[in-house]
């Protein structure tokens, strides 16, 4: 998932996400990401399913059949090793994919 | 409108300084008193002769001030002795954060980003009050900058 922060955070481990800011908060427990926008300071940035972008719908089907991903942002931050070993896609093409996913998507954090 | 019950006093404030923005020497067992000033946009004004009013413009706003009251101890490590050093170093640099509803996730802390001692003072005080010894340290910065505390876990 990605998030975007409605207000500056500081987090215990230093980290900054100005406001504005969208990040997918790795390493912050879901725990943790819950309790922030429930205090109204992130909410969870809304991505398009794959399927709809234009020149995707093969790629989509395939990414969605073998590795269960269906929005844009589950492909921006999912483990491209583990993307490519159950799609047995390389990591060339998964990076270009991604590359092209970030036109559509607001994401400040690579 | 109707009256909050959100306010708050100053009771549960922490406070924490650091030399390096990393590692942080918590006052919170010390400190009893922070005084925020300035930070105020300056303006400028001029009169022409066809109007009794000025006209006024925005300028820039000024620096920010904070002084931090905390009870003078002499333990090795602690805060005074700790903050002396770093005034005593080139350029008297500081970091300074507070939580003024404590050091709670989902609070908001005030930081103030590398910033400059401007004041350490020494103790001092008189014989018959019985007070523990205050000592001041006054900082510095650009802006306070404002933050959620957000939790990691």
């Amino acid at each position: 998932m990605i998030y975007k922060a409605l207000d500056r955070i500081r987090f215990e481990d230093g980290r900054v996400l100005d406001r504005g800011k969208t990040s997918r908060l790795a390493g912050i427990r879901l725990r943790a990401i819950q309790f922030l926008i429930d205090r109204g300071a992130l909410h969870e940035v809304q991505t398009p399913p794959l399927e709809i972008l234009p020149g995707w719908e093969r790629r989509a089907k395939v990414l969605k059949e073998r590795a269960g991903i269906t929005f844009a942002a589950e492909l921006i931050t999912a483990n491209l090793e583990e993307v490519a070993e159950k799609t047995r896609i390389s990591m060339r093409a998964l990076r270009a994919a991604r590359e092209d996913v970030l036109q559509y998507v607001e994401y400040d954090e690579e | 409108m109707p009256r909050t019950t959100e306010g708050l006093s100053f009771v549960a404030c922490d406070v924490e300084v650091s030399q390096d923005g990393v590692t942080w020497v918590e006052l919170d067992d010390y400190g009893s008193n922070i005084a925020v000033s300035g930070g105020d946009r300056r303006t400028g004004e001029v009169n022409v002769f066809s109007d009794e009013r000025p006209i006024v413009k925005a300028g820039k706003k000024a620096s920010q001030d904070l002084v931090i009251r905390y009870a003078y101890t002499e333990e090795v490590g602690g805060p005074f002795a700790t903050m002396r050093t770093w005034d005593d170093a080139e350029g008297g640099v500081i970091y300074a954060r507070y939580w003024p509803a404590g050091r709670v996730a989902g609070n908001f802390v005030f930081e103030t980003g590398q910033a400059i001692i401007t004041k350490f003072q020494d103790p001092g005080g008189e014989a018959g009050s019985g007070d523990p010894v205050l000592c001041e340290i006054g900082i510095k910065t650009e802006e306070l900058q404002k933050s959620i505390w957000g939790p990691t876990s």
